[in-house]
């Protein structure tokens, strides 16, 4: 039976311990071996969108990007890759604006296939279970970037860049304000946004990993509870509980059947024998 | 890298000499060996590169029904596999195979299925149960495919399937044959992978214990390097039918490339110089700016499998009326990833995901109703599509189950949902003017046409 997260039972800063866990990923990632270099962002949503030499498409259409025309990728499943968005009611956990990019930039590494790690910290007094799935989605939003494209790979950011974007500016920074203006404009319970970017190593972004599967459960369980107040079940018969279970009268006709199947089989069993 | 096969649990039944029956049944066979090589003789006539693309699988088709023809009379072991048990293996264990259930996918059968499945109902088959075992049921019925050294069950992700291996167990000839079905978990979480992993190396005892092959691990290795490669190429194609205009509709693409990789040329070079060809030439039309139709107007995401035996004659009324292309399909969907192949166990634990986790109908059917959800909300983003069509499968009753999730959903990420209902393989279930006459009163009704 797989551990069931009862979303009610936890704290109401559902994901505060994954970001402290996170919080300490970061610093040991920090020990002098890996190239870290830090941004922070003051501007607003619309002054950063104004503000920039590439076109982030306001069709909300992603452009095609082919591999002749390819600079490099990020996040290609060999090479590494792990993105989560995680979300707090506590203001204090998140830094507004900064971004940190542990490991080499874009512009640094022309065709190569980097590891990647994209982890977007939310604050928002007002953000809960509602949100979830929109976060989800909207970590997939840098591909509205003329120039950037999200691989169609479910559950994972695997990027595609440009050589024409990477000529005009498109480095980590750019690409996180972008993120931060979006998520700000276009979710208004997020009053916060912070960026973790990791290319060093598919190491470095396989610990990311190891927070993102409890991140992801968490999510999951919050999805759920959203979907069971629309009134649907997503987990279906999982429970094994029959008293609830609109499929228990199949099921008692099935054990039915099968039980005279074997007193069939024994009487004939017990025939045979007593001809003998 | 030793070779050898791997060391498990073994609880399977052990026979004592590998089975080599011989029967008549390799007929049918040997005439598509015939048929598809002279398809694939004509390819170097075919000026259309969209054409050239699909008459070139024949090429793939026929090897694979020549390499059982050829087992078949040399008196070499062939099995029955499935597409989600990992055709990797058998292929690195020198087993040839077939899968029992193709054949109402395989354009041939389109003339005859009919009357098979008339001929079903006469046996006292439901025409409730999915065609496509009751298709598999009639050909083993039937004796019009060759009994294998051993059969590779497929007990997922529909609750019909255990059918197919009822009857066997019934039939005179195939009664006796060696059946194994790896056990799927219902969840989607690392147990159940490496619970997975274990049923797939207890397959390869099995396997051995009933044709005498043996698995290489160098071969098993080199077979899914290669097969990686087929997986990103199709990704990759993927991709370039995220394009306005799409390069192909529902003729090219998605269901030929499962077929490729999963079932016809599993890792072989062959299977990924097709995949190439199929890339470069819808990236030249992605550059070209061409489209399957001229005027791309609706963007469709068929929810299901392609129907392959009356989708031409419903798709290019679509296309040419409306502007209506299918732009991606469940079979043509590619949510998989590359296995490492850097250990044996990393070999056997992305084995497992792969045939868990990634491959269609067992991806969105079995476990709970997320998957289904994931995959809808990222195709219907990532291809800009404008209607989600769920054609409900009249076999796929786990999928049925899902029918408020998916409408809800799609309510949710403001795209249009028609609810068609048909047979995917029987064309004569749902009137063809029906179907139509449903598209047409939707694209009217939701201002699309």
């Amino acid at each position: 039976m797989v551990d069931k997260i009862e979303v009610a039972n936890l704290p109401v800063s559902l994901f505060d311990l994954h970001i402290e866990q996170l919080r300490y990923c970061i610093e040991s990632l920090n020990n002098g071996e890996r190239k870290m270099t830090q941004y922070d962002v003051r501007s607003t949503p619309q002054e950063i969108l104004n503000g920039l030499p590439i076109q982030v498409a306001e069709d909300h259409r992603s452009r095609l990007i082919l591999r002749k025309n390819t600079f490099l990728e990020l996040g290609n499943p060999e090479a590494g890759s792990c993105a989560f968005p995680i979300w707090s009611n506590e203001p204090s956990l998140v830094s507004d604006g900064r971004i940190t990019l542990i490991g080499p930039d874009i512009p640094e590494t022309p065709d190569a296939s980097l590891p990647f790690g994209q982890v977007i910290l939310l604050y928002g007094e007002q953000l809960s279970k509602a949100q979830q799935m929109a976060l989800e989605q909207k970590q997939y939003d840098a591909g509205l970037i003329d120039g950037y494209m999200i691989r169609s790979a479910p559950g994972r950011v695997w990027g595609r860049v440009s050589r024409e974007v990477v000529s005009k500016g498109l480095n980590f920074e750019m690409l996180g304000k972008v993120l931060i203006a979006l998520f700000k404009q276009q979710i208004p319970q997020v009053e916060s946004v912070e960026l973790l970017f990791v290319t060093s190593s598919k190491a470095d972004v396989e610990q990311l990993a190891k927070i993102a599967g409890g991140v992801k459960r968490i999510g999951d369980g919050l999805v759920k509870e959203t979907w069971a107040e629309k009134g649907f079940d997503l987990d279906a018969c999982i429970d094994h509980d029959c008293s609830t279970c609109h499929e228990v009268e199949d099921c008692d006709d099935i054990r039915d059947v099968v039980q005279l199947a074997q007193q069939t089989k024994r009487k004939r069993k017990a025939g045979q024998r007593k001809t003998r | 890298m030793s070779s050898s096969s791997s060391t498990v649990e073994e609880n399977n039944t052990v026979i004592d000499q590998p089975v080599m029956v011989k029967e008549p049944s390799i007929a049918k066979f040997r005439e598509e060996v015939v048929n598809w090589g002279l398809l694939y003789d004509s390819v170097a006539t075919i000026e259309d590169p969209d054409f050239r693309i699909n008459a070139e699988l024949a090429k793939l088709v026929r090897d694979a029904r020549k390499s059982i023809v050829d087992a078949f009379d040399e008196g070499r072991p062939f099995i029955s596999n499935n597409y989600c048990t990992a055709p990797e293996v058998s292929k690195a264990m020198g087993l040839p195979s077939y899968m029992l259930f193709e054949a109402p996918f395989i354009p041939s059968s389109k003339e005859v299925l009919g009357d098979q499945l008339d001929h079903t109902a006469a046996m006292g088959l439901g025409p409730d149960l999915c065609t496509a075992i009751r298709s598999g049921i009639y050909y083993v019925e039937q004796g019009l495919v060759p009994l294998p050294a051993a059969m590779i069950g497929f007990i997922f992700p529909c609750d019909g399937m255990p059918m197919l291996h009822q009857v066997i167990k019934h039939n005179k000839f195939w009664k006796d044959m060696p059946l194994f079905c790896p056990d799927p978990p219902y969840f989607q979480d690392p147990r159940s992978i490496d619970y997975f992993a274990n049923e797939l190396k207890k397959m390869v005892s099995f396997l051995h214990n009933a044709t005498g092959a043996t698995l290489d691990m160098d071969k098993l290795k080199e077979i899914i390097d290669e097969s990686n490669k087929q997986y990103l190429l199709w990704q990759e194609y993927n991709e370039l039918r995220r394009a306005r205009p799409s390069p192909h509709g529902y003729d090219i693409g998605g269901a030929k490339c499962f077929c490729v990789s999963q079932m016809f040329s599993v890792g072989e070079p062959d299977g990924t110089e097709w995949f190439g060809k199929l890339v470069k030439l819808a990236e030249d039309k992605v550059e070209q700016g061409l489209g399957s139709t001229p005027q791309e107007k609706i963007r469709m995401f068929w929810f299901d499998i392609m129907p392959p035996n009356w989708a031409d004659e419903l798709f290019p009324i679509l296309a040419q009326e409306y502007g209506a292309v299918c732009v991606m399909d469940m079979f043509g969907n590619s949510p998989y990833t590359t296995i490492d192949t850097s250990s044996e166990e990393s070999i056997w634990q992305g084995m497992a995901k792969r045939g868990l986790f990634d491959t269609p109908m067992v991806r969105q059917a079995i476990g709970p109703a997320e998957g289904f959800l994931d995959d809808l909300t990222r195709i219907v983003r990532d291809y800009e599509i404008d209607v989600v069509v769920w054609p409900g499968h009249m076999g796929h009753k786990e999928s049925l189950g899902t029918y408020g999730i998916i409408r809800e959903a799609c309510k949710d990420l403001g795209v249009h949902f028609l609810d068609l209902r048909v047979d995917i393989l029987d064309g004569r279930f749902v009137e063809k003017d029906e179907t139509l006459d449903k598209f047409a009163r939707f694209f009217k009704n939701k201002g699309l046409a």
